[in-house]
């Protein structure tokens, strides 16, 4: 049946259509197409049309298909039966040709079925979406020994959902948008309607908005339009896979941002000492909390000091060494041919790639590398005279602190910063480590996180919120009710 | 802005090439660790004589196996020169490695450079930048060469047993004090006082040449070295010894807290007892024009080693305490009369005099004159745990 440009916009259900998605999809393997017949004749009744990939096939067959043959058909009659003629009202829609096609394609392309009747000219959609979504799991990498083990999935509804069972509050907001002009992700901004300061949501929704790219496929996407500033080795926002730790920074009136298809949360603003928080934190005693605390803020400074620091001793201040220690240092150095900041960079670099390897590796072989890493790299390294046995402490102590931050993102700056010290130690010493450090505090000091000074409530001191920094007092003490400082100002100043 | 950071980055590493630290650049096995340093001089050809005792990292470590078997746990260079700092070019002749002074432990004098004085030396080191100081000096009794080159056991690196020793010595005795560091003898000299300094003796004549010899040796003592004795200086130079009795008294008036034991005399019956310095005060006052310096300290006692004689009622403890305060007043008045009489000043009455009198028109003549009383008060504060020692004719 052949149709003029002029009958395709009048003509709302056609054959031509299903023919036209089907090219525009470029003919996939999954489209099916299946068709009803009247019975006894040749004339097509309904046609089935749905990506394979995308949709319940059984539900297909068994709901809609079935109870449509079911019907009773009367000769040369669309079955007729009360139910599907509520079905039909409820769901068919008209639409000029051109909009209706894209409609259907994106459609299918979401997992609908689209169910034309070719008898009453009519056309619906059911969603009957297979569910793809992995059980709500523990979070891999924020995982707590005390506390909710529930964590984030990749389906932002179920992510709405675990937000929303923690926050049974009428003013928690989801403001969806749709980013990515081909990956067409959908994204939520989530905030408390009265906790979050208008000019933070303000200014979320503009930098949401202000976003032009072809695809979002990980929050980590957008993680880069929105900071606030490009080049710095830190993150200005915090990315969670914790429901509970969403829902307590949405109560401190920060603002979420949900993105379909992963777990990765984002939050803003955020602060450099909340880095070293965990939610475990709040699960603890506070005596053991303000402890874990503290260990997290050694591991912090001995993961990018540490190597620097050592080098900088031994290369040029020898005489800062214990006697002792230095006698053994020197004996581990006899016959190690290459210069101590070179056996450092290269530990590093060979520990950093194990680990890389290590994520990668299949979990069977993970194990065969790390004992590779640990021998060759620790014992016959030493053995053979390529390096001191010192330097595989060191190496080794930096790995591990550097995992103790309960923030990946953060184990990342740690890492950055970690080279760079150790070539400024390497080449300049103490007098060196110390110029660095200071340009990081100066860096630190002018960051902000959506208006919020990166070292708040240090600088600019703010004293309320010094219960909750290097120390984690006893909850009753621990501001029971209203926001964090610094979103209290901001909440002010606007 | 792109330029302001770019200028910025431009500077900064401009700027890096005059950091001195690039060209401080040391590994660590490119230094000679230097553990002790000792000072002699030959007056008849006019040079001076430095040992540097350089420690071997690969003896004894566990970590690096060394072929050949056992090393030394030090070697010894000798340097003669014409000065302190003609050495630091000549010792190359003979040293492989840079010569790193930061971690040496002890200083060691020749009597005889002790004598002639050690001025020249003094400002030596602490004209230099990373000169230190702050380490004992000791006065080696006869020739330095053969102390430098002995072995010693248990501390494998000589400088180690010398400052182990000499903690030790300040802990359980009152024969060194810990004001024996090269500061100390500055301070002392800039201020007119004197200083006593431990004096190292070697034992017997033997030697060893060889490490092995004696780790392996039994005893300890063979071809080794003790403390033992002080050296007087004043203003840089050595000028007489005290022996280990007189050492006690000069520690005690000093103010050392070191615990000592020591056999008294109560009644003409031995008894040995522990006695450690409270407290003590130095009061200097004038009386008709005459310095008077009186000196009170109080003394805890201690019977836990009287095996002789253990004190039963109130009043042989009155006894005891009155005849051991007697003692030592008499022992530290005798002291007195000889650093007087040897014009040495070892009770610091001059410093005492200048401190409470700066305007003083002759502090020389009134420390001269000064009248010294000394009065102890000693107190039994603890007893061995036997009320009295076991009886018989053993």
């Amino acid at each position: 049946m052949a149709h003029s440009r002029k009958d395709k916009q009048h003509t709302l259900i056609s054959r031509d259509l299903v023919r036209d998605i089907v090219s525009a999809l470029g003919s996939p393997p999954d489209l099916f197409c299946r068709n009803l017949y009247v019975p006894d004749t040749e004339e097509l009744a309904l046609q089935c049309v749905y990506l394979e990939s995308m949709i319940d096939k059984k539900t297909v067959d068994e709901y809609i298909l079935k109870s449509y043959m079911d019907s009773s058909f009367t000769e040369g009659k669309a079955p007729h039966s009360e139910d599907a003629e509520n079905f039909w009202r409820e769901r068919s829609f008209a639409e000029p040709y051109d909009s209706l096609k894209e409609q259907a394609i994106q459609a299918l392309i979401e997992g609908q079925c689209m169910l034309i009747d070719y008898l009453k000219e009519r056309l619906c959609f059911v969603n009957i979406m297979l569910p793809k979504d992995r059980p709500i799991d523990e979070p891999k990498s924020e995982s707590t020994i005390r506390g909710p083990h529930e964590g984030f999935t990749e389906n932002i509804l179920i992510n709405s959902g675990l937000i929303r069972k923690r926050i049974r509050n009428p003013n928690l907001r989801f403001e969806p948008m749709v980013i990515g002009n081909q990956s067409k992700t959908a994204v939520y901004l989530v905030y408390m309607q009265n906790l979050a300061p208008d000019v933070l949501v303000r200014q979320m929704r503009s930098r949401l908005a202000a976003i032009q790219t072809d695809s979002v496929l990980d929050s980590a996407y957008l993680e880069e339009f929105l900071q606030d500033r490009i080049w710095s080795p830190f993150p200005t926002l915090a990315n969670t896979e914790r429901p509970d730790s969403a829902a307590a920074h949405l109560l401190d009136g920060k603002v979420a941002v949900l993105v379909d298809g992963t777990p990765g949360v984002l939050i803003a603003p955020i602060t450099f000492f909340e880095f070293f928080t965990s939610p475990e934190d709040y699960y603890q005693r506070a005596d053991i909390a303000t402890f874990i605390r503290w260990l997290r803020l050694i591991s912090f400074f001995t993961a990018v000091f540490v190597p620097s620091l050592y080098v900088a001793a031994t290369t040029f201040h020898q005489e800062l060494i214990p006697t002792q220690l230095l006698i053994s240092l020197s004996a581990q150095r006899e016959g190690v041919p290459l210069p101590v900041l070179v056996e450092v960079l290269i530990m590093e670099i060979m520990f950093e790639i194990i680990r890389e390897a290590g994520l990668r590796m299949p979990r069977a072989v993970g194990q065969a590398l790390s004992i590779v890493g640990a021998i060759v790299l620790g014992q016959a390294a030493v053995e053979a005279g390529l390096i001191s046995a010192s330097i595989v402490i060191v190496v080794a102590v930096t790995g591990i602190t550097n995992f103790v931050v309960p923030v990946y993102s953060f184990g990342m700056s740690q890492r950055l910063l970690r080279f760079s010290f150790l070539i400024i130690g390497g080449f300049l010493g103490l007098f060196g480590i110390l110029c660095g450090a200071l340009l990081l505090l100066a860096h630190l000091v002018s960051l902000k996180s959506f208006g919020v000074p990166y070292m708040a409530p240090v600088a600019p001191a703010q004293g309320k919120d010094w219960k909750d920094v290097l120390v984690r007092v006893p909850r009753p003490y621990l501001r029971p009710r209203g926001l964090p400082s610094v979103i209290e100002r901001l909440k002010r100043k606007h | 802005m792109t330029l302001r950071h770019a200028a910025s980055l431009l500077i900064l590493l401009a700027a890096v090439p005059l950091l001195s630290s690039c060209w401080d650049k040391t590994e660590m096995n490119q230094l000679a660790l230097v553990s002790m340093v000792g000072v002699d001089s030959d007056t008849g050809k006019g040079t001076i004589k430095t040992y540097y005792q350089i420690i071997n990292p690969l003896s004894g470590s566990s970590t690096i196996k060394v072929p050949g078997g056992e090393q030394a746990p030090v070697y010894t260079y000798e340097m003669e020169a014409k000065s302190f700092g003609e050495i630091r070019s000549l010792i190359y002749r003979k040293l492989p490695r840079k010569l790193f002074i930061a971690h040496y432990k002890v200083l060691l004098v020749s009597e005889r450079t002790a004598r002639q004085g050690i001025r020249d030396y003094a400002n030596f080191i602490e004209m230099q930048p990373s000169g230190r100081s702050s380490i004992p000096m000791l006065v080696v009794d006869g020739p330095l060469e053969p102390v430098m080159k002995t072995f010693t056991p248990l501390e494998r690196v000589p400088s180690d047993s010398i400052q182990a020793r000499l903690d030790q010595l300040f802990q359980n005795s009152l024969f060194s004090e810990r004001n024996i560091k090269i500061t100390d003898v500055i301070e002392r000299m800039q201020q007119s006082r004197s200083i006593v300094l431990p004096v190292l003796t070697r034992t017997d004549d033997a030697r060893f040449s060889n490490s092995g010899e004696v780790f392996s040796d039994i005893d300890a003592e063979k071809g080794g070295f003790i403390i033992s004795g002080g050296a007087v200086f004043q203003n840089y130079r050595m000028t007489g010894r005290l022996n280990d009795e007189q050492l006690i008294w000069y520690h005690l008036l000093e103010g050392d807290r070191g615990r000592h034991v020591r056999q008294f005399e109560v009644e003409g019956k031995p008894v040995t007892l522990e006695f450690h310095l409270n407290k003590i005060r130095r009061k200097p006052s004038f009386q008709s024009g005459r310095p008077v310096i009186r000196i009170s300290m109080d003394i805890e006692l201690s019977a836990a080693y009287a095996t002789e004689y253990v004190p039963k009622s109130r009043g042989e403890v009155d006894k005891l305490e009155r005849e051991v305060s007697r003692a030592i007043e008499d022992e530290c008045l005798k002291l007195f009369e000889l650093s007087r009489e040897r014009e040495w000043d070892l009770l610091g009455i001059k410093y005492l005099l200048h401190r409470k009198t700066p305007d003083h028109p002759n502090i020389e003549d009134a420390e001269k004159n000064a009248k010294v009383s000394i009065r102890v008060n000693a107190r039994l504060k603890k007893l061995g745990s036997l009320q009295q020692p076991y009886g018989g004719t053993g």
